[in-house]
């Protein structure tokens, strides 16, 4: 079955989704990973002059966003690539993962902001 | 464009399709399984819970209204409030939601009914029957009584030691699997069942929002599903998962409970969102504005909700930072909420909107919904919140979000879809009464409390004195309380004057909505199944519904003298083939609920081993139904017009049944993530303890056989599935041998595991480390029970030739559940003989 014909699915619906899929791996590994600074009490570490809490956060939020814009253009270049061997199928799915990255990326930085503010454990 | 059949059409194709879909009549109704008959009983029973939990509330401002009053006691008040939330949350908002879809969307979609009739049913019937001893509890004075979040240790033997919360524990984990099983059937029905050229961009938003509220109730309510599970676990055998004296926290409650809990909220508020984006631009007769922002408002908030869980823990003394996650995680929601606000307005303001009784509930919706935002955001900020946390502010803020952005959506989308099924539509005259009367009852009765709250009243207490300046602001909200209630009163009135069920007879479309539901239809929904090009193919596709009617579009009659409906591709809606639909009265899915039911009850009552027998009952009952799947393809394929020959049968990803269980294995998955951080969260909180002390490991070579005798069982199953292949129906005998050796070693896989941990010595009961590693083998037992049950099932479709290479559906969702069954194994396994061993 070609990705034409409605085979593919998972790989183009996941494509569409991935930018949300990154927020929330990213979302949920700088949570664990500052809760388990604070419990496993290592949160007072340095890695070059940064504390370790903000700077994975920071590092983990560069690479997640860099992840982002590389699945993002996959995701564009798949569905571009479908619309061309299959003219009748809309490109409604291009479009929306293209919004959800740029969402996903919005959310992504918000919730990073805070590491440079904030105390780590208190 | 041509369409896809000539018309007229042949004289009888008709009549052979009203005999095929005929409904049953009388008492036989209760047999009944059709989309329909069921969504109509759904939300009947809805609306029932809704009025009984509305007069518990009645109770409880009656109790309120003066100081010092002893009305009601505090006993008969703790359950009083706690039967309230439960029933609201679990009995009416998830379900009515679910219930309208199920009426609807076959409509919408141009399907004839949902892919697993039967399995709607059930999850009606469990429901209905669960739902109604859950609430006659209350009678016998054994109604939970610890809040409808029941939060340990309160909850838990040691304070709770009656079966009022066993009520809670084994009542609602049994409605929210109705919910789940509804949930599955809605993903496949709107993945699956379009109308040809419904593709992904012409899906109508509600159905958008429908896609989207089923997936968050398969990824949220395992989250509560387990931790109503390990709960009770430790209510019956004392495993202290929630104890800190013994290694537990009874943060580990809040937090799954949360990680369900506030998805909730937008498990509710989706589906009203997207009555709201279908009614709006039928009132203003205008397409929705920002069609795709609105998908993508859908999608983001979905995802996003999941992230929020910790905002209702912001007393518990987390860090900042920790918590600062969630607050940026709640602004960031708010942003696709924004943009459908936004929608609505512009789509408002690019037509003329007409004032009639849901148009004036959708404007009710916007301001209310909009107040509730407002005092979201106040108690988003962490000190306020501190400030208000567990006052009368907070219950007038969730009254405001719930009731302002899911039940005017609701009483805006009853009085809109109503001539849909009846031979009237509801009174205008009478509606802007009930309006007005809820309008003003809700903010009469909710805004005073926030003034209540800021003067520190707590919420949950029974009575107050005089001498605090609270009793003006309660005895108004008391006001407040029955004028909703002689709104909602008014509406059943109307409801009961004006509704009268029917097919055929219905007035049409009123409104001239633009949707699929508003075509002719009759109980085999529409007489042809229409070609869609539009966004609003009503409006945009002249001559549609008189097509339609004539039978012009695809499979205008019964191609093979059964119930069918065509399945689409997913993302296209391309023609794929023909599903076969049960016929009714069945009586199966009932007698099969009221067993489930039963059995639930009777295990909350201590009953267990009439319980047991009555549950091995609920599973014949199930096997017997399923007995006439998989149905094999002599009757394909056929014409349904345009010259397409579908085939009438479909295994592997092609298939309906494979897409119900890979959604089934989403929800496994997320169940099985939920136990992982169970376990992880309980190392967080012992450390240097995990293993605790007195506890030896296990050795190594008991978790390595018993991984090995997994996958033995796995690769065992795949060579059968291979032989069936290759050789046909002859293969009955191998496949039997094969399934049957690999049950033995699923079992024996589990038996290793459990007896390697018991001969170490460690016990579930002394600390939550021995508890947490018992109960992955306690799920992983319900899986393989399962399997075993999909097995014997399997085997004997192949003793009775049912099996063979091409008619091999059951034998292929048979093995996914099993493979997936062997690979959950193997991670349990990883984590619980590895982990200890890393950080040992």
């Amino acid at each position: 079955m070609s990705a034409a014909t409605g085979g593919g699915f998972a790989p183009r619906v996941l494509l569409a989704c991935g930018g949300l899929l990154i927020w929330g791996a990213h979302f949920l590994f700088i949570y664990v990973f500052a809760a388990l600074a604070c419990a496993r009490a290592f949160a007072g570490m340095r890695l070059i002059g940064v504390g370790v809490v903000p700077f994975t956060i920071m590092a983990s939020t560069v690479a997640a966003l860099l992840l982002l814009a590389w699945l993002s253009r996959r995701a564009w270049r798949v569905e571009s690539r479908v619309h061309a061997i299959d003219p009748d199928t809309p490109r409604f799915l291009r479009h929306l993962g293209a919004a959800l990255a740029v969402y996903s990326a919005a959310a992504i930085l918000l919730q990073a902001l805070p590491v440079l503010i904030l105390p780590v454990c208190v | 464009m041509s369409l896809p059949n000539a018309t007229p059409r042949p004289e009888g194709e008709l009549e052979q399709l009203e005999a095929v879909w005929k409904a049953p009549t009388g008492w036989r109704i209760l047999g009944a399984i059709n989309n329909t008959y069921i969504g109509l009983f759904f939300v009947g029973a809805a609306l029932l819970f809704f009025v009984l939990a509305g007069i518990l509330a009645l109770l409880m401002r009656t109790q309120l209204a003066v100081a010092e009053n002893d009305f009601i006691g505090s006993d008969l008040y703790n359950q009083l409030f706690t039967m309230h939330g439960t029933m609201m949350m679990f009995l009416f908002a998830v379900p009515v939601v679910e219930a309208v879809a199920i009426l609807l969307l076959p409509n919408m979609l141009g399907a004839r009914d949902l892919p697993f009739p039967r399995m709607g049913a059930y999850a009606f019937w469990a429901y209905f029957i669960g739902g109604l001893c859950f609430f006659s509890s209350l009678f016998f004075d054994l109604a939970p009584d610890g809040g409808w979040f029941m939060y340990p240790p309160l909850t838990s033997f040691e304070f709770s030691p009656g079966v009022n919360s066993d009520m809670y524990m084994l009542g609602i984990g049994f409605i929210e699997i109705s919910a789940v099983a509804g949930a599955i059937e809605l993903i496949v029905g709107i993945m699956r069942t379009r109308a040809p050229g419904m593709s992904l961009d012409k899906l109508p938003v509600y159905a958008w929002a429908m896609l989207v509220f089923a997936v968050m109730v398969i990824l949220a309510f395992p989250a509560v599903i387990l931790a109503t599970l390990l709960l009770e676990l430790e209510r019956a055998f004392q495993w202290p998962f929630f104890i800190a004296d013994k290694g537990g926290d009874p943060l580990l409650w809040q937090h799954l409970f949360w990680l369900f809990g506030h998805p909730d909220v937008y498990i509710i508020f989706l589906p009203a969102a997207g009555m709201v984006s279908v009614i709006i631009p039928t009132v203003v007769q205008a397409p929705l504005v920002a069609y795709r922002l609105v998908v993508l408002a859908l999608l983001g908030t979905g995802f996003v909700s999941f992230g929020l869980w910790v905002h209702h823990m912001f007393a518990t003394g987390l860090p900042q930072l920790s918590m600062s996650f969630f607050s940026a995680a709640s602004m960031a929601v708010a942003i696709p909420s924004g943009i459908q606000i936004f929608a609505w307005i512009a789509t408002i303001a690019s037509g003329r909107i007409r004032l009639n009784t849901p148009a004036l509930f959708i404007l009710g919706f916007l301001v209310i919904f909009t107040i509730g935002g407002l005092t979201g955001v106040m108690v988003a900020m962490v000190p306020f919140d501190l400030q208000v946390h567990d006052t009368y502010f907070v219950v007038a803020h969730f009254h405001y979000v719930l009731i302002g952005g899911m039940v005017f959506p609701l009483f805006a989308a009853l009085y809109y879809w109503m001539p849909t099924v009846s031979k009237n539509a509801l009174s205008e005259r009478v509606g802007r009464w009930v309006f007005g009367l809820i309008f003003i009852g809700v903010n009469v009765t909710f805004l005073p409390m926030h003034v209540t709250g800021i003067v520190g009243m707590p919420r949950r207490v029974y009575t107050y004195p005089a001498e605090l300046p609270w009793q003006g602001l309660n005895l108004v909200s008391t006001i407040g309380a029955f004028t909703i209630a002689a709104g909602v009163l008014l509406f059943l009135i109307d409801l009961a004057r004006k509704m009268r069920f029917s097919f055929g007879e219905n007035p049409g479309n009123i409104w001239n909505a633009s949707t699929l539901e508003w075509l002719p239809n009759d109980v085999y929904q529409t007489r042809s199944i229409p070609i869609v090009t539009s966004r609003d193919p009503i409006w945009d596709q002249p001559n549609l519904a008189k097509d339609v009617e004539a039978g012009a579009y695809f499979l205008p009659g019964t191609r093979t003298g059964r119930r069918e409906t065509i399945v689409t591709s997913p993302i296209d809606a391309r023609p794929q083939h023909v599903l076969q639909l049960p016929n009714e009265p069945d009586w199966l899915p009932l007698l099969a609920a009221a067993c489930t039911a039963a059995f639930f009850f009777g295990l909350t009552f201590k009953i267990v081993l009439p319980s047991l027998a009555i549950g091995v009952l609920a599973v014949a009952l199930m096997i017997a139904w399923a007995w006439s799947t998989d149905p094999g393809p002599e009757l394909g394929p056929i014409d349904i017009g345009a010259d397409i020959r579908l085939p009438v049968y479909a295994t592997g990803p092609e298939s309906h049944s494979w897409w119900a269980l890979i959604t089934f294995i989403l929800f496994s998955g997320s169940l099985y993530a939920c136990m992982i951080f169970t376990y992880f969260f309980l190392w967080t909180v012992n450390p240097g303890e995990w293993p605790p002390p007195d506890v030896t490991p296990v050795s190594t070579g008991w978790g390595l056989a018993a991984a090995a005798s997994y996958i033995a069982s796995s690769g065992l199953v795949a060579v059968a599935g291979r032989a069936l292949i290759s050789s046909g129906t002859g293969a009955g005998l191998q496949v039997s041998v094969a399934l049957l050796t690999g049950l033995a070693l699923l079992f024996g896989g589990l038996a290793i595991e459990i007896y390697g941990q018991w001969q170490s010595g460690l016990n579930p009961t002394a600390h939550s480390y021995g508890a947490v590693v018992y109960a992955f083998s306690a799920l992983q037992g319900q899986y393989i029970g399962a399997v075993a049950i999909m097995g014997g099932y399997t085997v004997a479709r192949a003793v009775s030739g049912r099996l063979d290479g091409v008619r091999r559906s059951t034998f292929d969702n048979t093995m996914l559940l099993w493979h997936y069954t062997v690979a959950q194994a193997l991670v349990g396994l990883l984590v619980v003989h590895g982990f200890p061993r890393v950080t040992g």
